[in-house]
Formats: structure tokens, C-alpha cells, sequence
């Protein structure tokens, strides 16, 4: 916990030089925003599978924060060290180099924490109706499942940035994933907008925990029983996704160490 | 003294696959890839105690880069075994990282954004060092090494000086006894390889670290280690002194003498003449014989000034890979 702490000390540091950068990465979120001026125009003529105009504003503005308290783009520096082989110093200390990798995807949250809290005191001021639901229960769920979003995220990236010790460029896979996140995650589409047998299906995936689950949650549309179960669920996928990742690691490091540092 | 780093009969082998260069070359490389093995290190075997500064030396790729990461626990060996500090290198446990260190000259371990206090907090806590043992430890490489205000620089506007000082200090902080330094002194100027070295030296002397480096600058090789390993084609051709690696491939020394008065006199009999000028010569004369040849001289020529020396160690080193000197 300590060499967590430094780390994440020194990758806050880090993300204080370029603030201006981080920014301006988080104006360029914008996918939700684009979806929603999509869905309301749809929405003009009468609710889409019982989801208003106010609905999609809600479930929008909710997955923009969602995004920004989930995302990480760590998988960069990840490949550029293992290309040029910088990661191998990280294997010659006494850290596992995910210590450094976590602590740097964690590092903008605070600042983002203290831009989107009274951003989003605006939007309930400026947006009468808005289904959020901030009782103080619900926004421990909330919280909760952001943080559960956040170690899946971390995890199936990580993951794939391990892939590197394979092949040469990790970040083509990366693309890949990020096609299929923004699909089944709830992203781009709300979840309940589609068949509701693929709804069904990706009920399960680990996606839905990455995103929708924890938009559901602010948006107050879950029971208690299904928080609760959306809870255990999400941290079964961080479980599971961790044994993944420490098995790709070993036989990687194994690989990494036979054909050259 | 016991044994720190120890290699019996270590090998390293690896596929890489070739390309030929331009797009078509690209193209074929893409479709089917040609291997071919490197026989980076070959049944290489030596033992390095407590204490010893050890030059490793060798022409590019001969293999010393590959045989320092296989002792420092980054490659796994083809065959053979490798111990340091009484573990095996490639278990990679955290007492054993605790102990060493690697610096490579052409690599950057610091935080390039960041001042390299910076860096070293991060090291701090990531080698569980003391508060007490970390503040000796900055104050003995600040006066060593002359860090000051380098300090709280951004590592990226340093210069390549400065951020070696600093490299060695992170590299350091945590008190390794066994060190490997690839090339630590690469691309500094003479003052500052100098000052590397001294510092090296002042290391090894207060801490009794084990120290095995490589190096281009026969400066370097010649200040820091009384051994060296020398390695050509992933072989090792040599182990032993300096000294006697100077005495067995160059058989002569050279006498440089200053006359007062005109040199007239035939010189060839006493060795090969080098060079002669009206009041200078310079004779490369049979080790044994140089003594005996200088008195000689002595009792002809009216000697204001005569030396003898061996030659630079750069020639000889030169001409063991040149001329396969020592290869079997």
C-alpha cells in the first residue's frame, strides 16, 4: 500500500504538469453527448422503449461521468515500455510492476472528482427532472460499483497491454476491445434499447459492469435486491478477470524472459 | 571472501527473425519469417567475489549486454547455471532485487517529466527504505556526486551528465552490494567520466559492493578493475588481470628516450625502431630484455630523459579482436 501510494503520488505530480492535458481529455469525451443529441431528436415524437427525452439526458450525462471516473489510457505508456524495454528496470525491483500501472490509471481521478462534482450540481440545477437518484444509500452503491467498473476496466486493459509480450503492438487489440466495450458495455446504446435476449446475454458479460451497471445505479432504476446482486456479480468479474491476468502475466514474464529482455 | 556472482557453464540462445530491408522485404517478412539463432552467450563460466570491481570486455554484440541480464535475473538461460548473492538470478525474489542493481548508459530509469526527487521517493518506497538509512543515503551521493540543485530539475532538461549522476544515485539509493553497469560513463564527457569513476570507486571501497561493468572507455576499464572477462562471439577468451592480459598479448614495452646530444648512432640492434628524430627515439623492445636494454643505451647515448611503458591498453584490446588473439 505504501509503494501504491508513491506511485500515485508521483503519477499525480505527473498529471499536475500537463493539467491542461487532462482538460482537455475530458472535453473530448464527447461520444455520450453526440448519442444523446442522436436519441432526442428520435425521442421528439414520444418515448423509445420507455425511455423519454429526460431519460436519455439522464442516462447520457450519467455515462459521461461514468467514463470519466472509469476510463484509463495507461495501455500507451504499457506498450512503449515494452517495446523499447524500459519495463524490464520494473522487473528488477521489488514491485510488481501492476502497482505502477494501477496507481497511474487512478491518477486523474481526484481532479476529475473535483471538476465533474460541481459540474454536475449544475446540470441537476439547470435540468429540471433529472432521474438521478442521490440518497445517500444509492450513492454508496453508486460509488461502489465505480470503483468495481474501474478495477474491471484496469484489469481487461492491463490484460491486453500484456499481450505485448506476444505481439508487437498491443494498442491494435486495444482498438478491438474498445469497439466491443462501447457496444455491450451500454455506452454508446442503453442496454435496454436492444433484443431483449441480447439485453439478456450481456446481462452477464463483464461489460455491463464497466458501465451500465453503476448508470443504472445513479439513475435510481434498480431495486436494492438487484444493486445488491449487480454488486457480487461485479466483483466476481474482478475476481475472475485478476486470475486471467496473473495467468497471462506468469506465462508472458516466461516468454518475455526466453526470447529477450 | 565469498563468491557474489557466480556462472558455470551459462548459455543464451535466441531466435530472431530477419527482414530484408524495403517494402517488398517487409512484405515477405510479414508471410513467412526466417529465424535465426543467436548464440549470444556459450558455456561461459567464472566465479566473482566480494568486493571485486570486474571489467567485462568485448567488441559490440559480442554478448555482454545478454550475459548482464541473465545475471541480473531478466533472461532465463538457455543452459547453465547462475547465482548471485547466493540466489538464483531468474527466481527474481524480492530479497535478491534488494540486493542489486542494473544501470545501463543508454537507458533512462527516471521519470522523464518529473524532477528526480521524484524518482527517488518512488524508489524509497518500493525498496522499503528507512527514512534514516534514505537521508544518509541522499547526503553521501549529493556530496559524492555533487547533485545539489540538480535535483529538482526536470529529469528531460538535464544533461546527459547531469541525468547519469541522477541515474546512478536512484540506481543506488537502496544500497546494492552487487552492481552491473552497462556502459555507465557512455556519452559523458571526460571530466564527468572521471567523476563517475571516482565515484564508483568510493562506492566500492565504503560499501565492499561486488561491481561488473562494461565499457568502451578503456579509461574506465583501467581505473575501476585489476580483472577483466573478456568475451568474443558469446565466449569467454580471457579471465584474469589487467596486467597479465597486457603482458600476454603484448609481448614488448616501449622505450622513449631524449638524447642531448644528435642521435647518429644504428638503434635496430637494440629492438624495432618506432620512431627516431634528431634528439628523440622510440624502440619497442622484448619485455624481458627491457631493463638490460635501457642500461645499454644508458652507457652509449648521452639520455636526458628515457621511460619505458607498456602500450595503451586500447591497442591490445584492439588486437585481440582484430587478430583473434585469444580465440581458441
Amino acid at each position: 500500500m505504501r509503494k501504491f501510494l508513491a506511485e500515485f503520488r508521483a503519477a499525480w505530480n505527473l498529471m499536475l504538469e500537463y493539467r491542461i492535458m487532462v482538460v482537455i481529455w475530458m472535453l473530448t469525451i464527447v461520444l455520450p453527448l453526440i448519442m444523446l443529441a442522436a436519441w432526442l431528436s428520435i425521442a421528439e415524437k414520444g418515448p423509445v422503449a420507455g425511455y423519454s427525452r429526460t431519460t436519455f439526458i439522464s442516462y447520457y450525462l450519467a455515462a459521461l461521468v461514468v467514463r470519466n471516473m472509469t476510463g484509463m489510457w495507461f495501455i500507451w505508456e504499457m506498450d512503449s515500455e515494452m517495446r523499447l524495454g524500459s519495463l524490464s528496470f520494473r522487473l528488477l525491483k521489488p514491485m510488481d510492476p501492476i502497482v505502477h500501472f494501477l496507481a497511474y490509471a487512478c491518477s486523474s481521478k481526484p481532479f476529475r472528482v473535483l471538476i465533474l462534482g460541481p459540474a454536475s450540481l449544475v446540470a441537476l440545477l439547470l435540468i429540471p427532472g433529472l432521474q438521478w437518484n442521490l440518497e445517500a444509500l444509492n450513492l454508496l452503491f453508486f460509488v461502489t460499483s465505480l470503483v468495481g467498473a474501474l478495477m474491471i476496466l484496469f484489469l481487461m486493459q492491463y490484460t491486453i497491454g500484456l499481450t505485448g509480450f506476444w505481439i508487437t503492438r498491443s494498442i491494435s487489440v486495444n482498438d478491438a476491445w474498445f469497439f466491443t466495450y462501447s457496444l455491450a458495455s451500454g455506452y454508446l446504446v442503453p442496454l435496454d434499447l436492444f433484443p431483449p435476449m441480447v439485453r439478456d446475454f450481456l446481462w452477464f458479460l463483464p461489460f455491463r459492469y464497466s458501465m451500465s451497471f453503476s448508470v443504472e445505479l445513479l439513475m435510481g432504476r434498480l431495486s436494492m435486491g438487484a444493486a445488491l446482486q449487480g454488486i457480487v456479480l461485479q466483483w466476481l468479474w474482478v475476481a475472475g478477470l485478476f486470475a486471467l491476468n496473473r495467468w497471462v502475466w506468469r506465462r508472458g514474464l516466461r516468454r518475455y524472459s526466453a526470447v529477450g529482455a | 571472501m565469498k563468491v557474489q556472482i557466480s556462472a558455470s557453464h551459462l548459455s543464451k540462445f535466441y531466435e530472431v527473425h530477419q527482414k530484408e530491408p524495403g517494402f517488398w522485404g517487409s512484405m515477405r517478412a510479414f508471410f513467412a519469417r526466417k529465424y535465426e539463432t543467436v548464440r549470444a552467450i556459450e558455456d561461459v563460466s567464472f566465479e566473482i567475489r566480494e568486493g571485486e570491481v570486474v571489467g567485462f570486455l568485448g567488441p559490440n554484440g559480442a554478448g555482454k549486454t545478454t550475459a548482464l541480464k541473465v545475471l541480473s535475473g531478466l533472461l532465463f538461460p538457455t543452459s547453465g547455471d547462475v547465482s548471485v548473492c547466493g540466489f538464483l538470478s531468474f527466481d527474481r525474489k524480492p530479497e535478491f532485487l534488494r540486493q542489486i542493481t542494473l544501470v545501463m548508459g543508454q537507458k533512462n530509469q527516471l521519470i522523464w517529466d518529473l524532477p528526480a526527487s521524484e524518482s527517488f521517493l518512488v524508489n524509497r518506497a518500493v525498496y522499503e527504505i528507512s527514512q534514516g538509512d534514505y537521508l544518509a543515503a541522499m547526503k553521501e551521493f549529493t556530496e559524492l556526486l555533487d547533485l545539489g540543485d540538480v535535483l529538482n530539475k526536470q529529469v528531460r532538461k538535464l544533461s546527459l551528465g547531469e541525468r547519469m549522476k541522477c541515474e546512478l544515485a536512484a540506481a543506488l539509493l537502496h544500497r546494492p552490494r552487487v552492481l552491473f553497469l552497462d556502459e555507465p560513463t557512455i556519452g559523458l564527457d571526460v571530466t564527468m567520466q572521471a567523476r563517475v569513476r571516482e565515484f564508483l570507486i568510493e562506492y566500492n571501497r565504503r560499501h565492499g559492493a561486488t561491481i561488473l561493468l562494461t565499457s568502451h572507455y578503456m579509461a574506465d576499464v583501467v581505473a575501476l578493475c585489476k580483472r577483466v572477462l573478456v568475451i568474443d562471439h558469446g565466449r569467454l577468451v580471457y579471465d584474469g588481470e589487467l596486467e597479465s592480459l597486457v603482458e600476454q598479448i603484448s609481448p614488448v614495452k616501449y622505450i622513449r628516450l631524449v638524447t642531448q646530444q644528435p642521435i647518429v648512432e644504428d638503434l635496430s640492434p637494440f629492438g624495432e625502431v618506432r620512431s627516431v628524430e634528431t634528439f628523440k627515439a622510440t624502440l619497442a623492445v622484448p619485455r624481458e630484455r627491457t631493463s638490460a636494454v635501457a642500461a645499454q643505451l644508458f652507457r652509449m647515448l648521452s639520455i636526458e630523459d628515457i621511460t619505458i611503458e607498456d602500450p595503451e591498453v586500447e591497442e591490445i584490446i584492439g588486437r585481440i579482436f582484430t587478430e583473434k588473439l585469444l580465440s581458441k
